[in-house]
Order: C-alpha cells, then structure tokens, then sequence
C-alpha cells in the first residue's frame, strides 16, 4: 500500500486511510523526507481521521517523522485524532511530541500556516 | 429482586425450630400485645404503631403467624422469606435504621423469655429446645433482613452516583470553539474515564481549539487524580486542542508538590478568567516554548 502524498503550495498533505504494515510507514517516511526536500515544504500535514486504532508502533512512527522533517527545516501537524484514539493513547502514555495537533484538516492547515509564519 | 435460597437446615434445627412454633403460638396473642406496648413507647417505632388501624394490625398480624408456621414447622420458607425482604427493602426506603430493628428483637426475646423460664420449671428439656430454636429463627430472620436492607441501600448509592456522574460533569461553550469544564468533586478512575470521554466528544463535536478546565471544586488531588487530569489534557491536545488548568488551590499546590506530582505537559494558570485570557494569547501568537519540539525530551 503507499499513500498517496500532495503538494498544496508551500505544504505536503498525507492522508493515511488505513492500519499501515510497518514496511509502509518505512515507505511513508522516505517518500516524505524526500519530497519536502525537492518542493522545499516548510510544512507537512498527516490526516489519521481514518485511523481507528492508533498504537504504539505507529506513534512512534509519525513521532520520529515529525523530528526528521524537522531537522530538513518543515514542520508537521498531526490532524483529525478520533476522541477513541485519543483516549486510548494517552491511557497508554503515548505521546506525539514532536509534532502539532488539530482538530481535521482544514485546522491542521490553519495550525501549519500559523506555526510557519515568519515574523 | 434476588432469588431467595431458603436457609439449609439440619434435621435437629427443623425439629428446634417446630418446637419453638408449637411453644410460641398459643403465646401468640398474648406476645403481640406486650410487644406492642413497649414499641409505643419506643421512639423509633411509636409513630408507625400508632398511625396503624388495629384491624389492620390484627389482619398482619394472622398472615405474619402463617407464613411463619409454614416456615418454621412445614419448612416452606418462600412466602415469609419474600416478606422479610420486602419488609427490609422497606425500611432501608424508608430510612429506619438497622439498630432500630434490634430494638425490637430485644422487645420480643424479653416477651417470650419469661414464659420460656417458666416452662423450664416444668420440662428444663424442652425449654432448652424452645430458647435454641428462638434464637435460630431469629438469626435466620436478621440474616435475610438485613441482606435486602443493605441490597437496597447499595441500590440507591448506585444510583446517587450515577446521577452525580452525570450532573457533575458538564462542558459548557464560553464562545465559539471555546471550552471550559468546570470540575466538582471527587475524582475517581472511574469517573476521570467519564470526564475525559465527554471532554473529547465536546472537543469534536463543538470543534473545539481551546478549553479550561477548572478544578477549583476539586476537594482532594492525589498523584492519581493529578494523573487522571494531566491524562486528560493530554489526550485533549492529540485531538488539536489546547488546555489550560486553572484552580489549583494553594493547598493542592502543596500536597501537589509534597507527593511529587508532575503534571507535565500541563499549562496551569490561577483562575478562570487567567484561562481564558491565557488560551486566548495562545491561539493568537504561539509563543516559542509553545512548540513541542523545544520540549526537553526525558
């Protein structure tokens, strides 16, 4: 499965639909450190709206692309965590550190701009 | 209601217990009448004997003496168990208290116990057999009474709690996509799995960027309820929002320090408005420790 990354002006948009195998966030996050260097993103949003489970594999992994898009200068918003989803992790003390959070994609692009703006 | 499993009596209790009946009920009439005039004098139970019409009395008083004869002599316990149960559902409702139920027990063994020495005079045997199965019939009695009593009153503390649950933990919209959840009273886990469910459902369906959540109703925070609620925040910022605590007393600061809480990742602020305010800055002009990738990471 590989998903499916869109340009939108100075951005990188993800949607990731579906529980992905380990091998396709190893995909993802290549895909994504790759593209934000050759349209010089300043910023990167993931949607998980769809995802019903969010565990600690996973996490780690949207954590640790967060930190890497961040050392090629982009920042990202995580967007559309389901309430479920969200109980759940911070039950189980996940925590997305590295990254912004909103609440769909219309605030996660707002929340982008927002942490982007220059001075 | 519960099924009532009659007590499992060996054959020597049966006979004790059919002994007692067949002491007890020529006595009968006799009894009921002393009983009653130390009862009126009690101040537990006088109102309810006096606002009972004697022929009331009279009538409750044969249907109590056969459900109890088939009990104790026909070992047929269904009908005068199911009236034990209801009597004690009764006056758990009714807030009598289980003490006050001794009170009688102490009336009616004083009424019988003399006319149980006075038998022993005669046939020391049977007097024995008749104060074993008193006390046996008694005990049953107090045992299935007081299960239905404290049935009913587990009953209505469930009940209590759950309409707290649901009265207690409103969020309320201050303006658009502006949260505060004021916080009152115990926090339990059970209960911080409640808050923090309707807190994220609001967070949702109200499209919420900002919420405070107030705890100046909080009466006790321990480590686990300072983790309940950073718990809570934290979930609350997955979902995009930010949270600001205010209300902490100067006493909960210092039993929060004295146990060595964290509460990290938690914005605290004084009071409601300093929420508000402060929420509103936030959503404004991040500030730089505002981005999460400056916190230290452990």
């Amino acid at each position: 499965v590989t998903v499916p990354i869109l340009k939108q002006g100075d951005f990188l948009v993800v949607a990731v639909e579906d529980e992905l195998e380990d091998a396709a966030w190893q995909t993802l996050r290549t895909e994504l450190l790759a593209r934000a260097g050759r349209h010089r993103s300043v910023g990167v949003l993931i949607d998980v709206s769809a995802m019903e489970i969010m565990d600690s594999f996973s996490t780690r992994m949207l954590d640790g692309i967060a930190r890497m898009l961040r050392f090629r200068g982009a920042k990202t918003v995580i967007a559309g965590i389901q309430p479920t989803v969200a109980f759940a992790m911070s039950q189980l003390g996940l925590r997305l550190s590295s990254a912004g959070t909103a609440l769909d994609l219309d605030d996660g692009l707002a929340e982008l701009r927002r942490r982007t703006r220059r001075p | 209601m519960s099924d009532l499993v009659p007590p499992s009596l060996r054959p020597d209790e049966r006979a004790m217990l059919a002994e007692y009946w067949h002491f007890f009920e020529p006595h009968a009439d006799a009894i009921n009448v002393e009983l009653l005039r130390v009862l009126e004098t009690m101040p537990n139970w006088a109102p309810m004997i006096r606002a009972m019409k004697p022929e009331d009395m009279a009538a409750q008083n044969k249907r109590s003496t056969a459900r109890t004869r088939a009990a104790l002599v026909d070992n047929d316990w269904t009908e005068y168990l199911a009236d034990l149960h209801q009597q004690g559902k009764g006056y758990a409702k009714s807030g009598i208290s289980f003490a006050a139920w001794f009170e009688i027990l102490a009336a009616y063994r004083d009424a019988v116990r003399h006319r149980i020495v006075a038998l022993a005079r005669e046939d020391m045997t049977r007097a024995t057999m008749v104060s074993d199965g008193m006390n046996r019939h008694l005990d049953i009695a107090m045992g299935f009474l007081g299960e239905a009593y404290l049935e009913t009153k587990e009953e209505i503390i469930r009940e209590q709690q759950e309409a707290i649950r649901e009265i207690s933990t409103p969020v309320l919209q201050v303006r658009d996509r502006l949260l505060i959840m004021p916080v009152v009273g115990l926090v339990d886990t059970h209960r911080a799995r409640f808050l923090t469910e309707g807190l994220l459902r609001a967070i949702r369906d109200r499209r919420a960027r900002g919420v405070v959540m107030d705890i100046t109703g909080v009466p006790i925070v321990d480590s686990k309820v300072a983790n309940h609620l950073a718990q809570a925040c934290e979930a609350a910022r997955l979902m995009g929002a930010v949270v600001v605590m205010t209300g902490i007393s100067s006493e909960i600061a210092q039993t929060l320090v004295a146990i060595g809480a964290q509460l990290r990742g938690v914005r605290m602020v004084g009071d409601l408005q300093g929420g508000i305010e402060e929420i509103d800055r936030l959503l404004e002009h991040p500030r730089e420790d505002d981005d999460p990738l400056d916190e230290v990471e452990s």
